[in-house]
């Protein structure tokens, strides 16, 4: 039944049929496009990155895509790949916009589209979960610098990770605790926004508490949405912990921050990544942000050849620090360019067993914390560990392992009242 | 892109002569058409095409509550989410075919709109709307906090045993295209099945104006409710074919808002309470969603949402009302002009 | 759990509930005046936010100075949203209706987001640390500010409504379209005025909101479907109900978030949403 075609009958209208026609062109010719490749110039690389430019992560995905734009430029700059008589790497640049549905398509359309050796992203593990899949049907080495478990766990023959995995974080945070612990600290709360990243990391956390006999005062996932995080350190206040494991994104780590002193909760505070790495959190918190540890895993000032440099070329270009991800960002594609050279060839199949055969130990390529990259059976870069990072007078500092640290750590810290 | 309009027999035209009208031979090639196309076009299209059919299917069964009876639901992901959980998870646990997991999923989905019609039917308007944009989110919130059974916001992944018919997985894609347009086909034999009974008379007479149609004695919770079950029935049974497209669930994507959204909006921007509108409003919409993000996303952050954004406002300030009928009266000039006796149905 | 810690989520509870009462006064005024459920309400939101932002940054103007020139913008802004877009679909079935606000809410963030990128960014203000206790509950300055600042404005708004002939008039066209056009008074003038006020309305909560928050092109995301779950649950268009169900479901998100968990506050309000509009299905204030 034509309920509106009835009452609104008016007959045949030319107007009518050109708004149609125009409508159905539009969709057709949308269609069609896609047929019309972008001309490939034949001395290129195609290389796939897939971060979120838009949405609730995009402030993560543009410093990702910014660190990997920089290196295609350092690659290209010199020499590009020699073993390929110095073609250049050509970035094909998509925004997952922070939504796991989308990243499927724009996965699915870049890979079907474009002749790809290599692909990156995606920042959030929810993502690179969906984008691996589509890469490994699709034959295409994916490296990413994401981290819950299930990625390397699949079997996965296509998928590669540079970074450590979740409960490594959740790991470092604990022991790092009883590194520094001195006076006794047993009391514990752990709270964690509720994404694949806060709840992969929240595990290690508990597993390893409870291995060290620490008392879990609460443990407790939220929204990132919410407006006022006083619900939340109230519960945590009034559970009296010594300190504090919280795993957050931007404006919940800053906002649980404040509330923190404003409720006079003395407790330390041993963040999780993410947003208490990044230039913001500084910015919003001024003094407050001292003292704050967080795990980490990448930092601009760990003990790795050319960090340094290229994290300073960085802050130049882009006007902040070289923050975790958009790093890691950075020596991905270093990694595959290395890749590239050892296959001589833009066959992915050829750049995979590249990437299983890669054992960097020098320049960017090797700059994750281990100095190594090498990847395990499952695709898993086994020399990678976190490293435990330290805001002091503004500026973010890594202090343990012993082996990454530049800067010793303050401990104990002092409560909010006597700063 | 065809639009197939299966015909009916024409009473006034005898034996071979009905094969020459347009409006009988024309959806016969159009089928055909599309069943060759996932043979040629290349891989990209296919996606393209079962993200359209299945974005049809589920702008169908939509239509059956939002469009025919007016009830604006805002929350159909609800359904979706259980189809797509409960056969996942019976699949993970039990190794339990999805193609049977589905139909729990289904029947679960039924269940949570039976919950629904008991607590929401008084409503009106608006009042539905959030209460049913209430009833997807509470179920979301709670996959993501149920973590131990849902696995929360890591999402469940199907576990991949490359081509097996029986546990609705294919390494192909042309199944999956032939799986979703049957399903396609299926739900749009219900909805015209439904528009012409007597059930679907109710509805329309409820979606006009409620209380008149009870004061001629029209049981319209019956009614509304009989449209809900085959809505949330067929949105669970797509949930299912999505969790198995798509290898990944997590509850953002199966329950979110933004998908109840653009359920609706596929129905609303073709043409609520008419048989081919949702399949129009698929295409058109997904058409629109994919081009932007080919033409506009890459460098330029908010793009191609601002182009998308813009389009939608546009189309629905120039025709509130739905494309269908620009689109089928471009489609009766089109039977013109196709060689044959064009003898229209009415 | 000490008494101390519920008496600190109640306070908190209606310190935010004011603000969001602000927000959804406006709405629910909306849908009162126009009849027309308005999705793209948190961008009038976002959008005081950052013009307030912008006055900070370039001329050092405190949120709570600038905000009567923030309030202007809005109002502008919100009598073109009016007249050029939503008076077009007055007379188009209900769902195109919402669908338009939809539309034109997925173009506004968008917009920002292009303009201004996905940056964070905060106001810095003296008093932003300032806190005292209240019988153990400790207050936080910047948001009482903003509390109190939402109760004027809204206490303002009855007012004006109440009082002034023009407000009058608007309840009038809210009651009765037809009977309100006999007595002379012009419908298009008063859905302008309705929409440009919400609107200057939703800019003010968002100015308040900049001493202790953050804007970027997604905020309004964060408060508009709690603000939905307000209105519908104090009745569409009945303004009361608005201001004291924003107290009632924001206190019970914060004392839910007590007992049911971090993560699930948002749906204890939803759970209070379908058990109450089960027994009550025209909201608290409606007649069924």
């Amino acid at each position: 039944m034509e309920t509106y075609e009835r009452l609104l009958k008016k007959g045949i209208s030319r107007r009518q049929i050109l708004k149609g026609a125009a409508l159905l062109g539009i969709s057709a010719g949308a269609n069609l496009s896609f047929l019309r490749q972008p001309s490939e110039a034949a001395a290129e690389v195609n290389i796939g990155v897939i971060y979120p430019n838009s949405g609730a992560l995009a402030r993560f995905g543009q410093a990702c895509v910014n660190a990997s734009k920089l290196a295609a430029e350092h690659i290209n700059a010199q020499g590009g790949i020699k073993s390929l008589k110095g073609a250049k790497l050509n970035l094909i640049i998509t925004d997952c916009q922070s939504d796991a549905t989308i990243t499927r398509n724009v996965t699915e359309r870049i890979m079907t589209t474009h002749k790809l050796s290599a692909a990156t992203g995606d920042y959030s593990s929810s993502y690179t979960l969906v984008s691996t899949e589509v890469a490994e049907r699709y034959g295409i080495p994916f490296i990413t610098g994401s981290i819950a478990n299930p990625i390397t766990a699949r079997g996965f023959k296509y998928t590669f990770q540079v970074s450590p995995k979740a409960e490594m974080f959740g790991h470092m945070q604990v022991d790092t605790l009883a590194w520094l612990a001195k006076a006794g600290e047993k009391r514990v709360a752990i709270v964690y926004e509720d994404t694949a990243y806060g709840t992969s990391t929240a595990k290690g956390l508990t597993d390893r508490s409870k291995e060290k006999g620490y008392e879990i005062v609460l443990s407790e996932a939220y929204g990132t949405k919410f407006t006022d995080a006083t619900p939340l350190v109230n519960k945590i206040k009034a559970a009296k912990p010594d300190v504090v494991f919280p795993v957050s994104y931007i404006t919940d780590a800053i906002l649980i921050i404040k509330t923190m002193k404003q409720l006079d909760v003395n407790a330390a505070i041993i963040g999780g990544g993410a947003g208490y790495l990044i230039p913001e959190f500084y910015n919003g918190l001024g003094a407050d942000a001292n003292y704050v540890f967080s795990v980490a895993s990448w930092n601009f000032d760990i003990n790795c050849p050319e960090v340094t440099k290229f994290s300073e070329e960085y802050e130049k270009k882009y006007g902040e620090f070289l923050m975790e991800h958009a790093g890691e960002a950075y020596v991905m594609m270093w990694v595959i360019a290395d890749a590239l050279e050892s296959a001589g060839s833009t066959d992915p199949k050829k750049v995979r067993e590249a990437l299983v055969a890669t054992n960097l130990t020098k320049g960017p390529g090797a700059a994750m914390p281990g100095c190594r990259v090498e990847f395990d059976a499952m695709g898993w870069n086994k020399h990678v560990h976190p490293v435990m990072t330290q805001w002091q007078k503004g500026q973010l500092r890594t202090v343990y392992p012993a082996s990454d640290a530049r800067l010793k750590p303050t401990w104990p810290v002092p409560p909010w009242k006597k700063r | 892109m065809a639009i197939a309009l299966p015909a009916e027999p024409e009473k006034k035209q005898g034996g071979f002569n009905r094969l020459g009208n347009p409006e009988v031979y024309f959806p016969f090639l159009g089928l055909l058409i599309l069943f060759i196309l996932p043979f040629v076009l290349p891989i990209f299209f296919v996606h393209i095409l079962i993200m359209i059919f299945l974005f049809a299917i589920l702008g169908s069964a939509w239509n059956l509550i939002g469009g025919y009876a007016s009830q604006l639901s805002l929350g159909h992901a609800a359904f979706f989410g259980i189809g797509a959980y409960t056969s996942t998870m019976l699949m993970r646990s039990y190794g339990l075919s999805p193609w049977i997991g589905m139909i729990f999923g289904a029947f679960l989905a039924v269940a949570m709109s039976i919950l629904l019609g008991a607590l929401c039917f008084r409503l009106r308007g608006p009042y539905f709307a959030i209460a049913t944009i209430g009833l997807a989110e509470v179920l979301r919130l709670f996959t993501l906090h149920f973590r131990d059974w849902t696995s929360g916001a890591i999402g469940l992944t199907i576990p991949f045993k490359g081509n097996a018919p029986f546990l609705f997985q294919f390494t192909s894609k042309v199944p999956y295209y032939f799986i979703s347009f049957f399903f396609l086909m299926l739900t749009i034999w219900v909805v015209r099945w439904v528009g012409s009974s007597r059930l679907g008379n109710y509805l329309l007479a409820i979606g006009q104006d409620q209380d008149a149609a009870e004061a001629v004695g029209i049981d319209s919770a019956k009614a509304k409710r009989m449209a809900f079950y085959m809505s949330s029935f067929i949105t669970g049974m797509a949930g299912t074919f999505y969790a198995q497209y798509a290898y990944f669930i997590e509850p953002d994507s199966v329950f979110g808002l933004g998908l109840s959204i653009q359920i609706a909006l596929v129905a609303i921007l073709g043409g609520v309470g008419t048989v081919w509108g949702p399949v129009v409003g698929a295409l058109i919409i997904e058409s629109l969603i994919q081009f932007t993000q080919y033409a506009f996303a890459g460098t330029i952050y908010g793009l191609e949402q601002i182009v998308y954004g813009s389009l939608l406002v546009v189309i629905i300030l120039l025709r509130p009302v739905g494309v269908i009928q620009w689109v089928q009266n471009l489609y009766g000039r089109w039977l013109r002009c196709l060689p044959g006796k064009y003898a229209p149905r009415s | 759990m000490s008494i101390t810690t519920v008496w600190q989520a109640l306070l908190s509870g209606l310190l935010n509930g004011a603000v969001y009462g602000l927000l959804s006064v406006g709405l629910t005024m909306i849908f009162g005046v126009v009849k027309i459920v308005n999705f793209a309400h948190g961008e009038f939101l976002m959008i005081g936010m950052y013009v307030s932002y912008a006055l900070w940054a370039f001329l050092g103007i405190d949120p709570l100075w600038s905000l009567p020139l923030v309030m202007a913008a809005l109002f502008f802004f919100g009598m073109g949203i009016q007249r050029f877009f939503i008076r077009r679909v007055l007379n188009a079935p209900d769902l195109a209706q919402i669908f338009l606000t939809v539309g034109l809410s997925v173009l506004m963030i968008n917009l920002a987001l292009f303009l201004f990128r996905a940056d964070f960014r905060m106001v810095k203000v003296p008093y932003a640390d300032w806190t005292f206790s209240l019988a153990g509950a400790i207050v936080s300055v910047p948001r009482l500010i903003a509390c109190l600042g939402a109760i004027i404005f809204s206490l303002l708004l009855a007012l004006f409504l109440l009082k002034t002939d023009v407000g009058k008039a608007m309840r009038a066209v809210a009651q009765d379209r037809e009977v309100s056009m006999l007595v002379g008074i012009n419908p298009e003038r008063m859905y302008n005025l309705a929409v440009g006020i919400s609107a200057a309305l939703a800019g003010a909560a968002g100015a308040l909101t900049m001493s202790f928050y953050f804007v970027f092109p997604s905020v309004g995301v964060n408060f508009v479907l709690i603000a939905f779950v307000i209105v519908i649950l104090g009745t569409l268009g009945n303004i009361k109900g608005a201001f004291l169900t924003s107290l009632i479901v924001v206190v019970a998100e914060s004392v839910g978030v007590l007992f049911a968990g971090a993560d699930l506050g948002l749906a204890v309000v939803f759970v209070i949403l379908v058990l109450t509009l089960a027994f009550r299905p025209a909201g608290l204030l409606g007649r069924a």
